[in-house]
């Protein structure tokens, strides 16, 4: 095919009109930072309960704490959500729950390992049944404490929205397809051999 | 000269109705809803709500936030769902769902609004309103995901108990005006003849049937999280999500003007005249903000209210609501009889 | 209900199939051979106790022994549930095999699939016994039992470069 005819949008190339389109909205009229502070404002966290960490979870979006205010909305379903908050101990049975729950959530998506089980084992290090989560899911930001109090908790929403605006995570999704600053991490072995449906 | 033509081509009727309202005005108002919803929940539960993306306008921009990142987000097929009916259909919904705003009159004059004249534009408005649904199940169907089939069973007993109350309790004003011609049905109720004052049973088993129909946030039966992890819509991610969200909230404003204009006197109080400003963007200014009322109304009632479970929801629909909205109609005909209307 | 009381109550009530019983510090505790323990339990649901609480098992590596534990109580009568009641059964070490009391008390049935993944223990005549919290290649290798050794991990060792 012609390359010059191929160039142009209106031969019908839907691919070329796409990464033109693409240009010019990310490109020319910086539509990128709009996606970036519209991410940062709505980071709605998937509720994966692992361990007592659910607690402090549950009391940084109560009254006295309220994360609502920076717009994170506690939401059931990973598929309509964007980030996901290890609330704790991952088992060997749970690592295979978490990485299917990362999995079905839309990119461009943020991973915040919570308490001091999910940063190195914690109470339960030297176990024969805990995996860490960044050996499962790549991981953006790290809350340490036994268990992390809600304000620990928010200031971790803080730090990854500060993140998302430095770095540009979301625009460069959509520009690039994939984020770079974390390599995709695929389990060693594989966490759901036990299971299968 | 300059300044009629330009007046003439805002108040074009086609563009007003279709464009400015059916897509802008009710996507603001379905945001208003929605930023609404979630505020009130937080001063009733003493919390600040959405605050910090712009603490002038309370927080409003965080829900412009979270339509920007659904539209932005990646939309997932999965393998398993029926491609076309999956892909479709959210866009079926939101298509359908703003279809009756062309049969429901916000001014009196044809010039204005074409189909002002129309006689049964009620009974036309009403059938409109009940397709949504059917596409709910379509779409939960279609995602060949046990909660979304759940979720849309969920929606067809609810939309069966409660579609029926509704129609009939909205047709009850018909009866007392004898008259399905909207309005006509609004010109009765001049000046403050309004229905909900004169048969306040019909009224409330409307709010209640539209409350309910809809799935509004504390009887949101099939998308309960608790039970089913988002209904029907588990499935969907991204903008389609958004989609189906804003169709819901769209379908209960739509609900909403038309309680407004056969219930709350329209634009009653008010007299049209016939320049485009006085008879055409003032009376229908009147009627979104009496539908903008009664849809915030709905929303508070999310932070009051605990949810039903579906076999509650069914029994209240069946002994209280039905009774009610047939009450209400035997009242719209006692008032026809005694020419209180 | 005194422990006392319920030691003799037991004692007349269950005869020779119980090895032995006793009471020590308000917890009774009997022990049966590893064949009479359904009749015991099925005495013991009709004496009122109708729940299991807890299954538990203890290792005895030096006795060659693993003694497993049933700790019944009663939602029905008041005065059964306030002592606690033991029913303990001995197994060999090498090849510990009981039958299953989830005939007798359904609710012991996850926490003998509990038993069954930590220390090995088979129970007969159970509807499904898989392993319950860990996954099956931990579950084969007994990890509560006490010749199990945990693998020591040094601080800071498994983090690789790029996370840091």
């Amino acid at each position: 095919m012609d390359v010059k005819a191929v160039d142009k949008v209106y031969v019908g190339n839907i691919n070329v009109a796409a990464r033109r389109a693409r240009e010019l909205l990310l490109g020319k009229l910086k539509l990128g930072d709009v996606i970036d502070w519209a991410t940062t404002f709505s980071l709605w966290p998937v509720h994966l309960l692992t361990s007592c960490c659910g607690a402090e979870f549950a009391a940084t979006w109560s009254p006295r704490f309220d994360a609502e205010q920076y717009g994170a909305l506690p939401w059931v379903a990973p598929r309509q959500t964007n980030f996901i908050i290890i609330e704790g101990t991952v088992t060997r049975k749970m690592a295979c729950a978490l990485r299917i729950t990362y999995e079905q959530m839309p990119h461009p998506k943020f991973v915040i390992a919570m308490g001091a089980c999910a940063l190195d084992g914690g109470l339960f290090y030297n176990s024969y049944n805990i995996v860490r989560p960044w050996e499962v899911v790549p991981v953006d930001v790290y809350i340490p404490g036994c268990p992390p109090p809600p304000e620990a908790v928010a200031r971790a929403i803080i730090d990854l929205r500060r993140k998302i605006r430095e770095k540009k995570l979301a625009s460069r999704w959509l520009i690039e397809g994939w984020r770079h600053d974390r390599d995709p991490v695929k389990p060693a072995d594989d966490v759901c051999k036990w299971w299968r449906p | 000269m300059v300044l009629e033509t330009i007046l003439y081509l805002i108040a074009y009727p086609p563009l007003w109705q279709v464009l400015i309202l059916g897509f802008v005005g009710a996507l603001l108002v379905a945001m208003v809803a929605i930023w609404f919803e979630r505020k009130a929940a937080a001063r009733v539960q003493r919390r600040i709500g959405p605050y910090w993306a712009s603490p002038r306008l309370g927080g409003f921009m965080i829900i412009v936030a979270d339509m920007i990142r659904y539209v932005t987000q990646q939309v997932i097929i999965p393998t398993t769902v029926d491609k076309i009916a999956f892909l479709l259909t959210p866009v079926a919904v939101l298509v359908v769902t703003i279809l009756p705003l062309a049969f429901i009159p916000l001014s009196p004059h044809e010039l204005y609004w074409p189909v002002a004249s129309m006689e049964y534009s009620l009974l036309i408005a009403l059938a409109l309103t009940t397709l949504p649904p059917l596409l709910t199940v379509v779409l939960g169907w279609a995602s060949s995901n046990k909660f979304s089939v759940i979720g849309s069973l969920r929606e067809s007993y609810v939309i069966t108990a409660y579609e029926l109350v509704a129609v009939l309790a909205i047709l009850a004003p018909a009866a007392s005006t004898l008259s399905f011609n909207i309005v006509y049905i609004v010109e009765a109720q001049q000046p403050v003849k309004w229905l909900a004052i004169l048969n306040p049973l019909a009224f409330l088993a409307a709010f209640l049937a539209v409350l309910m129909s809809t799935s509004a946030f504390p009887f949101e039966i099939p998308e309960s999280e608790h039970e089913v992890v988002a209904g029907p819509y588990t499935e969907y991610s991204g903008i389609l999500y958004a989609l189906n969200m804003g169709g819901g909230y769209i379908r209960r404003f739509i609900y909403a003007i038309i309680i407004a204009l056969v219930f709350l006197g329209g634009w009653a109080p008010y007299t049209p005249g016939l320049d485009p400003f006085t008879g055409f963007i003032i009376p229908s200014l009147i009627v979104l903000v009496k539908a903008s009322i009664v849809v915030l109304v709905m929303s508070f009632l999310r932070a009051v209210y605990g949810r039903y479970r579906l076999d509650q929801a069914l029994d209240a629909a069946w002994r209280l609501a039905l009774p009610l909205a047939l009450l209400g109609l035997g009242w719209s005909i006692i008032l026809a009889y005694m020419n209180l209307i | 209900m005194k422990p006392e009381e319920l030691l003799e109550l037991l004692k007349h009530a269950l005869g020779g199939l119980a090895k032995e019983v006793t009471v020590r510090k308000g917890y009774v505790e009997v022990l049966v051979d590893a064949d009479s323990v359904v009749p015991v339990a099925n005495k013991l649901k009709e004496l009122g106790f109708d729940h299991v609480k807890s299954v538990t098992a203890t290792d005895y590596p030096k006795e060659s022994k693993i003694r497993v534990t049933y700790h019944v109580s009663s939602y029905l009568r008041e005065d059964l549930a306030k002592p606690i009641l033991g029913l303990s059964v001995d197994l060999p070490r090498d090849n510990p095999v009981m039958e299953s009391l989830t005939g007798v008390w359904r609710s012991s049935e996850f926490q003998e699939r509990e038993v069954y993944e930590f220390f090995g223990v088979t129970f007969r005549g159970h509807p499904d016994l898989r392993p319950l919290l860990l996954i099956p290649e931990l579950a084969e290798r007994r990890v509560l039992r006490k010749d199990f050794v945990v693998k020591e991990e040094s601080i800071y060792e498994g983090v690789p470069h790029r996370y840091q």
